[in-house]
């Protein structure tokens, strides 16, 4: 069967600073982070085709500059890279069993939670059809709006505030927590061994589980709702179709489309 | 059993340069030294495991600008990034069995230290508890042992010689292994790291062991925790603490029934 896994680096264990994270040059700092989500990403791999041998496995890098190190991914799992290059669903089908969301952190506006944020810095919050939402919401309510089908969103890894966050959306979903939010930038970090270890054998269950955890489906229309910080330019988000500016600092879209919206 | 191992730079083994340590920067004189630590806190830890198969063990890095080479530290542990921004008891808690401070530095001010320091090694001459002189080590030792009904052991200390003097001037019972010889600020001897790394999990799995049987540095409230600073730099730092008054224009003091509420 196909599976999609799709990463993000903010909720990694064992990464819990702007330095490790953004920027476009391979500093020793992001080296070490994308080393850490991409050994997360090759034990859910690993739990993957020990419950499905015959797996057909796609990973998308969901990191705007980028966060797997490809020489150290699994060889038997198939590779997009670089966040932003790919339009939405970002190879995502609904031919695929089941998604799979790791390094996942904390919605923008989280206390204490460590780098929250939703999409850029200058975001205040995103809200869909009322309902305020992080970048995790906002890929699982794209898996479950597929056109031709929802993909439900199986397993969910990141710091504990997202794995809450993930229970909230749909109580089933597996969780695999990597570390304990303690501020912005800080963290008690689980010992990875013990993370990996849970990712394998939690992917492997998600697997197995895959009719019992339900897709996370928002009705359409979808009212796409963005607040940025004062001063900060809505023209990016001008841009889309059947967007309106409703003050200063927010944009508005009502859609029935959900990849034309910017979640 | 939970165990909690705090770390600093300074003391590790051919670590003896202010270069090596204060830069926020990865130089490869920072990153040689922070490669230097890990392997000695990776050797502490097998050495907890030796003792204790079931061991639960938290790293906190105490490094202000961090210490740890984070990609090479056992997969097995916790970790807690970092020096600063972190309040105090750093996540110590009354439920770990014993504390081990690696890579720790002689107090500010100690002849022929290398590296000596108290907290900040750019504005900091002394600090005292409860009129006693003491340095990182003696003040985290302190506080470990106010944790809980009976206070967390300091069990066992890695540093140059005389780090490992001061911590056996406080704690006869500590296990201690040296990493060098002081012989100036900036000039060590160092043993062998191979060495160095035997004795480490030797002597972590040596005072796991034994660590019900070493006292923790239990003393009595209040406290009286006094930080005086270097001529040229002022104490304005330290007055946004609960209870901080300031007694000359360097000094200043708290005095305390709870010392994680300090700047200890």
């Amino acid at each position: 069967m196909k599976w999609y896994i799709m990463t993000d680096l903010e909720g990694a264990c064992r990464v819990e600073r702007w330095v490790q994270c953004d920027g476009s040059e391979l500093h020793y700092e992001r080296l070490e982070a994308r080393r850490f989500i991409t050994a997360e990403a090759n034990a859910t791999a690993a739990g993957i085709i020990d419950a499905d041998p015959d797996a057909d496995i796609v990973l998308w890098d969901g990191h705007g500059p980028g966060c797997i190190d490809p020489s150290l991914l699994d060889p038997r799992v198939s590779f997009i890279p670089h966040g932003w290059r790919i339009p939405a669903p970002f190879g995502l089908t609904s031919e695929f069993a089941g998604a799979f969301v790791l390094g996942t952190h904390s919605r923008a506006g989280t206390p204490n939670g460590c780098l929250a944020h939703t999409m850029a810095g200058n975001v205040i919050g995103y809200w869909l059809n009322g309902r305020e939402i992080g970048e995790l919401a906002g890929r699982m309510a794209m898996a479950g709006g597929l056109p031709d089908g929802p993909v439900p969103v199986l397993l969910v890894s990141g710091c504990n505030f997202a794995c809450a966050e993930a229970h909230e959306l749909v109580p089933e979903v597996l969780t695999v927590e990597t570390k304990l939010s303690l501020a912005p930038e800080r963290a008690q970090h689980r010992p990875p061994a013990t993370v990996h270890a849970e990712l394998r054998a939690q992917a492997a269950a998600a697997v197995h589980a895959r009719d019992d955890i339900p897709p996370f489906v928002v009705p359409a229309p979808y009212t796409v709702r963005a607040k940025l910080t004062e001063g900060s330019s809505l023209d990016w988000y001008l841009r889309h179709p059947h967007t309106t500016r409703i003050d200063e600092q927010t944009a508005e879209q009502v859609t029935a489309n959900l990849y034309e919206t910017w979640i | 059993m939970k165990w909690y191992i705090l770390t600093d730079l300074e003391g590790a083994c051919r670590v003896n340069r202010w270069d090596q340590t204060r830069v926020d920067e990865l130089t490869p004189d920072k990153l040689y030294a922070r490669r230097m630590l890990t392997a000695e806190i990776n050797a502490a830890v097998q050495g907890l495991y030796d003792a204790d198969h079931e061991a639960e063990i938290l790293v906190w890095d105490g490094h202000g600008n961090g210490g740890i080479d984070n990609t090479l530290l056992d997969e097995r542990i916790a970790l807690i990034a970092r020096g600063s921004g972190i309040r105090p008891p750093y996540g110590l808690t009354a439920e770990h069995a014993g504390m081990l401070v690696l890579g720790q530095h002689p107090m500010a001010g100690t002849p022929r230290g290398t590296l000596a320091h108290t907290y900040s090694s750019r504005t900091v001459e002394e600090y005292r508890l409860n009129g006693q002189p003491v340095g990182e080590l003696g003040a985290r030792a302190v506080m470990a042992g106010t944790l809980g009904t009976r206070g967390v052991p300091t069990i066992l200390v890695s540093g140059d010689d005389l780090a490992c003097a001061e911590a056996r001037a406080l704690i006869p019972e500590v296990y201690v292994v040296p990493t060098k010889t002081s012989l100036g600020e900036e000039l060590a001897e160092h043993r062998a790291p191979a060495a160095v790394y035997s004795d480490l999990r030797e002597q972590a799995a040596a005072a796991a062991r034994a660590a019900a049987n070493i006292p923790p540095v239990r003393w009595a409230p209040p406290y009286t925790l006094r930080a005086r600073m270097k001529e040229g730099f002022g104490v304005e730092g330290y007055l946004r603490y609960d209870g901080a008054t300031q007694i000359d224009e360097r000094t200043v003091e708290v005095v305390t029934d709870d010392l994680t509420k300090t700047w200890i």
